[in-house]
């Protein structure tokens, strides 16, 4: 489904991706794990091609990476900070988006809103937004569109925990329909909960990947990842 | 059709944004209005003096210039700027879509202003001519606004798909700067050159004392302009062309080159949105072991300056232009081109007034809060000092002001003139640009504009410059009013300039007192 081969990334003299390798599988929820500054946000932006890699190779659905409309029809991509149009209504946004990616099922968007508790706001200018609901004004989107794989930044930042739980509901019921997830974060609780595998990145490399109950065989994700910054570091 | 239609009340909505204040939006109405009165003055002056051939001639030039004015303005920075680059890039949406509706909704709005200003044009050409010569002649005048515009974005475009060659991007807007004045003036310069002689003559025989002898003075001027105009080839061209062909051709044009614009900024879309991700940037930090709470201030107004190279670019624009204006205006002088006896019996303190305003008009002092965005945040959360913030805001813009004031006074000398008095006008053109920072960011400090995606509406589409132009100003003209009416008294030029010089000091402490009073009043209330 997503293939990453020495993906490698530098801001002029800093490396920040040194050949990250990584695959995931259709119907995968893979957790991107590990600390502040490792990478994560790069590399996820790096697939979405809202950064240029120096090294490497992306693949999606056995589409490369490009600029292309095929590529990015591949995924939907949820960054920590959403960009909007402030003056423009949340529906009407979705609207456009979903038009982008030929998907106009009403009652599926509107089924979504219901469960993200978004009503009342949907209708509201997204310059008015919290952090939190720009994140479910995403993840409405997201669901809606169901594309071959969901790509989040710390999509969990900012929700409250009745849309966390829906988070998780969606998100099984997206897998269990084929979908494919990658996101980041830092909750390793909900990380050990919802992902099949995890892949921890440390300093610009995957240090770790794994299926989880492989890893939950050694202790808590919480355990193995102290250990490998501790060891690493 | 329908989805672009869509994206374009997306664009449009966010460049052209309402301000929330109904005092704002009651302000920028009346400031249409005033707009929109004067331009109908100018033209029905122009309908009086001249034939109805040489009124449609100038009300074409007017339309054109106003337009050219508002693009450039307006639309250039929002078409050109890669803000929306976060909210696209990862979405199935090709480039030229994308470009396309900027385009359209960046310069919808300034040629919709235009074209209801013209339309007291089109009712006086009624009554000059017939309904279908006055359609033509008002359709003509808006086809020629589009094309202009198209023809602008095209030359920028092509500047635009080189700006990763500029070492920065405060390069790049400079550049892009120097080619709309460039291109907006060198028509201007052209007639100026070719017809030097006699412009001289007209100017030499300038005649107010009268306003029949002013109306004909002007219209001496204006002929000219209309007689060369008439002369060129391709005006030639076009008026021996029938109608239909030459606005078809004027389509095509305008065609052909909003295809050839959007082709050229889409097909660098993508590599100069990624520019802002290739390369880590550290803004430096100076002073950084000496103990001074100010200087902790102007470091902050410093790092809000550096974080957007179109603020670099209006800072280093608000230090050159009084100086390039003082070149133009002493070259004119020591050429001789202007042989007006009032401009050359004055030209000391029209110097001064041009460096004054010139140093005023700029948009940094007005809008100091606004600039911060999302950093103003952290001035209301933390424990800073609203009084040194705002004194450090001053400085800034001050230091900016002081700067373009001493260089234009420098090279003032520099061409052989300079005596004691302009050193007294060196000092009242400083304590008049202080004391004008010091009022400028008054209302900016209650209403800041801070949620802006592009840094030029933080600036230039921000209403408060208008309202700190609309109680800053007003100082500045009374001054200048005050200092011709004791000219005009006979009262000899050093004791002038010393009252002026008193005038001013004493407007810099009141001002200086009344802030640092209110504040102190507003601290000791409970």
């Amino acid at each position: 489904m997503l293939s990453i081969q020495n993906l490698q990334k530098s801001y002029g003299q800093h490396e920040v991706l040194k050949g990250v390798e990584l695959k995931i599988e259709k119907g995968e929820i893979l957790g991107f794990v590990g600390g502040n500054g490792a990478g994560k946000t790069t590399t996820l932006n790096c697939i979405a091609g809202l950064i240029e890699q120096n090294c490497g190779k992306i693949m999606i659905n056995n589409v490369a990476k490009s600029q292309s409309l095929e590529y990015k029809k591949q995924f939907y991509y949820i960054p920590d900070t959403i960009h909007v149009f402030p003056n423009i209504a949340a529906y009407d946004w979705i609207h456009y988006v979903l038009k982008l990616y030929e998907k106009t099922d009403n009652e599926k968007l509107q089924n979504f809103i219901n469960i993200f508790g978004m009503e009342k706001s949907i209708y509201k200018p997204m310059g008015t937004y919290s952090y939190g609901m720009l994140h479910k004004m995403a993840l409405i989107t997201a669901f809606t569109i169901s594309p071959p794989i969901l790509i989040m930044d710390e999509p969990l930042n900012g929700l409250d925990p009745l849309a966390v739980v829906a988070f998780k509901n969606c998100m099984k019921e997206y897998v269990e329909k084929g979908g494919t997830v990658l996101f980041s974060t830092h909750l390793l609780d909900v990380a050990e909960k919802i992902c099949q595998s995890i892949s921890f990145l440390k300093d610009g490399k995957i240090v770790l990947h794994e299926r989880v109950e492989n890893l939950l065989v050694d202790g808590s994700l919480e355990t193995i990842f102290m250990e490998k910054q501790a060891h690493e570091g | 059709m329908k989805d672009n239609m869509q994206l374009i009340k997306f664009f449009l909505t966010s460049f052209y944004a309402k301000p929330k204040q109904p005092v704002i939006q009651v302000l920028l109405i009346i400031a249409f209005i005033y707009v929109a009165i004067q331009y109908f003055v100018l033209t029905l002056i122009i309908y009086f003096i001249e034939t109805p051939e040489e009124y449609l001639f100038y009300n074409i030039l007017l339309s054109n210039g106003v337009t050219y004015i508002l693009i450039s303005y307006f639309a250039i920075s929002v078409v050109f700027s890669q803000s929306d680059f976060a909210i696209f890039a990862h979405l199935p949406i090709s480039a030229k879509r994308v470009v396309m509706s900027k385009i359209i909704s960046g310069v919808a709005l300034p040629i919709i202003v235009v074209s209801i200003l013209s339309i007291p044009t089109f009712f006086i050409l009624l009554i000059e001519f017939k309904l279908a010569v006055a359609v033509k002649s008002i359709g003509f005048l808006l086809v020629m606004n589009v094309f202009i515009v198209l023809l602008l974005l095209f030359i920028l475009s092509i500047l635009n798909h080189f700006r990763s060659v500029f070492i920065n991007t405060s390069v790049y807007l400079f550049v892009r700067m120097i080619f709309i004045v460039g291109i907006g003036i060198s028509p201007m310069l052209y007639f100026l050159i070719k017809n030097y002689h006699a412009i001289s003559i007209v100017l030499a025989k300038l005649d107010a004392s009268t306003i029949s002898a002013l109306s004909a003075s002007i219209s001496d001027f204006l002929d000219i302009g209309y007689r060369f105009a008439m002369q060129q080839s391709l005006v030639e061209t076009l008026l021996s062309l029938n109608t239909v062909i030459s606005f078809i051709l004027l389509f095509a044009l305008c065609y052909l080159l909003f295809k050839a614009t959007i082709k050229m900024i889409a097909s660098k879309y993508y590599e100069h949105g990624l520019l802002v991700s290739r390369i880590e940037k550290t803004t430096k930090v100076w002073g950084r072991d000496i103990q001074s709470s100010l200087l902790n201030y102007l470091q902050r107004e410093y790092w809000i300056i550096q974080s957007e190279p179109y603020f670099k670019m209006q800072a280093i624009l608000g230090i050159i232009l009084p100086p390039i204006c003082t070149i133009i205006f002493l070259t004119l002088i020591q050429t001789n081109i202007v042989k007006a006896e009032w401009i050359v019996n004055n030209e000391s303190f029209l110097f001064a007034y041009m460096v004054l305003f010139m140093s005023c008009m700029n948009n940094i002092s007005g809008t100091p809060y606004s600039r911060e965005g999302k950093y103003y945040a952290s001035s209301m959360t933390m424990p800073f000092d609203p009084q040194k913030v705002y004194m450090a805001k001053v400085m800034t813009s001050s230091c900016i002001g002081t700067i373009s004031v001493v260089i234009s006074y420098i090279i003032y000398m520099l061409f052989g003139r300079g005596d004691i008095i302009t050193g007294l006008h060196l000092l009242i053109t400083l304590l008049l640009v202080i004391t004008y920072n010091l009022l400028s960011p008054l209302y900016d400090r209650g209403h800041p504009l801070l949620e802006w995606s592009n840094p030029s509406e933080a600036i230039k589409s921000n209403p408060t410059v208008l309202i700190s132009m609309l109680y800053g100003l007003p100082l500045l003209i009374v001054i200048g009013l005050l200092h011709f009416s004791l000219l005009s008294f006979n009262v000899s030029l050093s004791i002038s300039a010393a009252i002026i010089l008193m005038i001013a000091i004493l407007c810099a402490i009141t001002i200086i007192y009344k802030i640092f009073n209110r504040k102190n009043l507003e601290c000791s209330s409970p």
